[in-house]
């Protein structure tokens, strides 16, 4: 039999591969591939295809922060005074930083990477009378997704 | 232990992760630019970036930047002028300009040297005991780094065990926050008392508050994402190594050849 789990990166997924192993699964009849969730990237930093979600979210900080400053000091002769000011200018910041990134997301059409996709693929091959413990490791520990087949 | 390798990736120390990683250098400068030394922060050079914040907060304070920031905001350029003292101002603007740079260049270094760690591959640290302490590569939420540090700077970084940083950034919020009078302004904006609120502020010192806040959130937000990254790979090394010799075939027999 063939069994196959989906796996994230996590100390779940080297329990499971403990666990089958001293479950008497010897260690050559297992196989895991390690995947890739985009193809290599070239290493300057300018990458396009890296999480546009984060890179929202950095610029929205740094928008945050710097117009947070200009908020406070401006708060000081204004009614509504320095702390509402830098409170209300960094989420202002925040809101023009992210947005920022994501119109130009939209203009490259770059699509957000799906999330949660599994990063590890874990092969097992065992006698038929075992599967039902390999499965049952595998949904244990926090397995994706779990495949059976009767090769 | 193997020989140690010529252009590690992380080493685990008492105080922490210290890791190379992809910097943007932008943000980086950005950073310096907010407040001198968060960008070498950033870099994993934490204690150059201690110093850096000393001498600005220090440098600072005997200059008046931040009330003349305060007057040049607020369109009162004849009382930005008076404030600043021409006998430490100076010497700031250059030091201010100079961290910026030295932090932009070096993260355009650490890319390179990254990119190099990367090929080498050799392996990463998991987990060292210390006799003080127990530092391992962790997989953590960038969400709950983010609310730490926001409700209280420096708690995202304890989040991240980088506890030297964190207890020095709890220290100096203290002493923002006591000095400023912030959180009794808090207090009274909260029970509707707008123009007490403002009362009770010292302008130099809440200045200091949203850059670092805005600092101490980022840098956690970074460095979770980053020590998610080392833990994937490391683990990847590992499982590489431990399963090479898998005798598992899809396909077996006649089927193989084809």
């Amino acid at each position: 039999m063939i069994v196959i789990g989906a796996f994230r990166h996590s100390l779940d997924l080297e329990q499971a591969l403990s666990v089958l192993e001293r479950s008497g699964i010897p260690r050559k009849q297992l196989l895991v591939v390690a995947m890739d969730g985009e193809p290599d990237v070239p290493m300057p930093y300018s990458s396009r295809t890296k999480d546009l979600h984060s890179q929202g979210v950095e610029l929205g900080f740094a928008c945050a922060t710097g117009l947070a400053v200009i908020g406070a000091s401006t708060g000081f002769i204004a009614p509504w005074g320095p702390i509402l000011g830098g409170l209300a200018a960094a989420i202002l910041g925040f809101g023009i930083g992210f947005g920022i990134r994501w119109i130009h997301a939209r203009r490259l059409r770059l699509r957000p990477m799906p999330k949660n996709l599994p990063e590890v693929t874990v092969i097992v091959r065992c006698a038929e009378h075992q599967s039902p413990r390999v499965l049952e490791i595998m949904w244990t520990y926090n397995a994706m997704t779990v495949g059976l087949a009767d090769a | 232990m193997k020989s140690p390798s010529r252009r590690p990736m992380a080493v685990l120390s008492t105080f922490g992760v210290t890791q190379l990683h992809r910097q943007n250098p932008y943000m980086v400068a950005w950073w310096s630019a907010v407040f001198p030394g968060f960008g070498h922060l950033l870099l994993n050079q934490y204690l150059r970036g201690t110093l850096l914040t000393l001498s600005e907060v220090i440098i600072n304070t005997l200059a008046h930047i931040n009330e003349a920031m305060i007057y040049s905001f607020c369109g009162q350029f004849e009382q930005a002028k008076s404030v600043l003292e021409p006998r430490w101002a100076f010497g700031y603007l250059l030091t201010y300009l100079i961290a910026i740079w030295d932090s932009y260049r070096s993260s355009l270094n650490q890319n390179k040297l990254f990119h190099l760690a990367s090929m080498e591959n050799e392996p990463i640290p998991s987990l060292r005991l210390f006799s003080a302490e127990i530092q391992y590569v962790e997989q953590r939420r960038p969400l709950t780094a983010i609310a730490f540090s926001f409700l209280f700077p420096g708690t995202g970084q304890l989040y991240n065990h980088r506890f030297g940083l964190a207890f020095y950034a709890i220290f100096w919020w203290w002493v923002y926050a006591s000095l400023s009078h912030a959180y009794e302004a808090l207090m009274y904006l909260l029970i509707g008392q707008l123009s007490k609120a403002n009362q009770v502020l010292h302008p130099h010192w809440l200045l200091f508050m949203p850059s670092v806040m805005g600092g101490s959130v980022y840098h956690s937000y970074l460095t979770t994402l980053e020590h998610n990254k080392l833990f994937a790979l490391e683990q990847r090394q590992h499982l590489t190594g431990r399963y090479r010799s898998s005798e598992v075939r899809l396909l077996d027999g006649a089927g193989a050849g084809s």
